[in-house]
């Protein structure tokens, strides 16, 4: 401790000593916290569709089109050691080929400080609900949501929320055929 | 190991060192301890570190620059023992007075 720059030097490693400690005490203060939640969600106009997939093989898939309305509030989840939320939004469901399919329709990232509490009604998905073959039709989905928990100082955590709901969608398809049909 | 000149003394005393130490620790620690509690009431985890690099600072400014207080426990140096007279071998230059250079060259009372 004789030099100035000795002084220094130790004063630093000190301080982030103490920090790892209270960062350490933080993950402590957490670690048995659940987080869990409870949302509401449903699915309107859900329709399918019969389209060229033209992102994976080129044959036609079932494509579903459905609107979405949300309700939560996560403002609960968020302690001091939660830095932000990843929501994402899967359709589950099951076809003669598949056991389970899930698909993602919807994601979102909240950050600490950002407005947890969400009423959304008529949102489209985010992301296309291709099916892998043609078995959408009088199919009943399960729309679930979860989350990550992204943590300050932690494990990454994956929780399922309370609630979900299906619905099925209709015998036939909708052909979008009517803007084309009258060229003349 | 960097070792700079400064323009102005720097040094403390060995007493003076440790009552530097043992104070920046318990600042730390302090301000550390309080902004835990006041984070997790406040569920903040920022608020902890502000309080935290608030105690940094207030010890940095406490402990790093050489306060009078730290200087009250010179090390006594044993009077210079006169040397023969034409002697070429080494002349201590250690005086009372314990400047920072001489510190070093001046033969400790611990050796051996």
């Amino acid at each position: 401790m004789h030099s100035f720059l000795s002084r220094l030097n130790t004063l630093f490693a000190f301080t982030i000593s103490v920090l790892a400690a209270l960062t350490l005490g933080v993950f402590i203060s957490t670690y048995f916290e659940q987080y869990h939640g409870t949302v509401s969600i449903s699915a309107n106009k859900p329709i399918v569709k019969h389209m060229t997939d033209f992102s994976a093989n080129r044959k036609k898939n079932d494509l579903g089109v459905l609107q979405l309305d949300m309700d939560m509030n996560l403002n609960p989840l968020f302690d001091w050691n939660v830095k932000q939320l990843f929501l994402y939004l899967t359709a589950e469901y099951v076809t003669p080929s598949n056991s389970l399919n899930q698909v993602v329709l919807w994601d979102k990232i909240i950050q600490r400080g950002e407005n947890a509490q969400l009423n959304m009604r008529d949102v489209a998905t985010k992301y296309y609900f291709w099916d892998d073959g043609d078995h959408l039709r009088s199919n009943n989905v399960t729309l679930t949501l979860a989350w990550n928990i992204i943590s300050n100082a932690g494990r990454l955590l994956h929780v399922r929320a309370d609630g979900s709901s299906s619905f099925i969608f209709p015998d036939e398809y909708v052909t979008s055929r009517g803007k084309n049909s009258g060229r003349e | 190991m960097i070792d700079i000149e400064w323009p102005f003394a720097t040094h403390m005393d060995f007493r003076g060192q440790k009552m530097a130490e043992r104070l920046f620790q318990v600042i730390i620690v302090f301000f550390g301890l309080i902004g835990f509690i006041v984070g997790y009431m406040m569920q903040q985890f920022s608020m902890t570190i502000y309080s935290v690099l608030f105690g940094v600072l207030v010890s940095a400014f406490l402990t790093i620059p050489p306060w009078p207080i730290y200087r009250n426990n010179p090390v006594e140096w044993q009077k210079p023992v006169d040397a023969k007279k034409d002697s070429n071998g080494n002349k201590n230059n250690s005086s009372n007075k314990s400047t920072p250079k001489d510190t070093r060259k001046a033969k400790p009372k611990k050796d051996q």
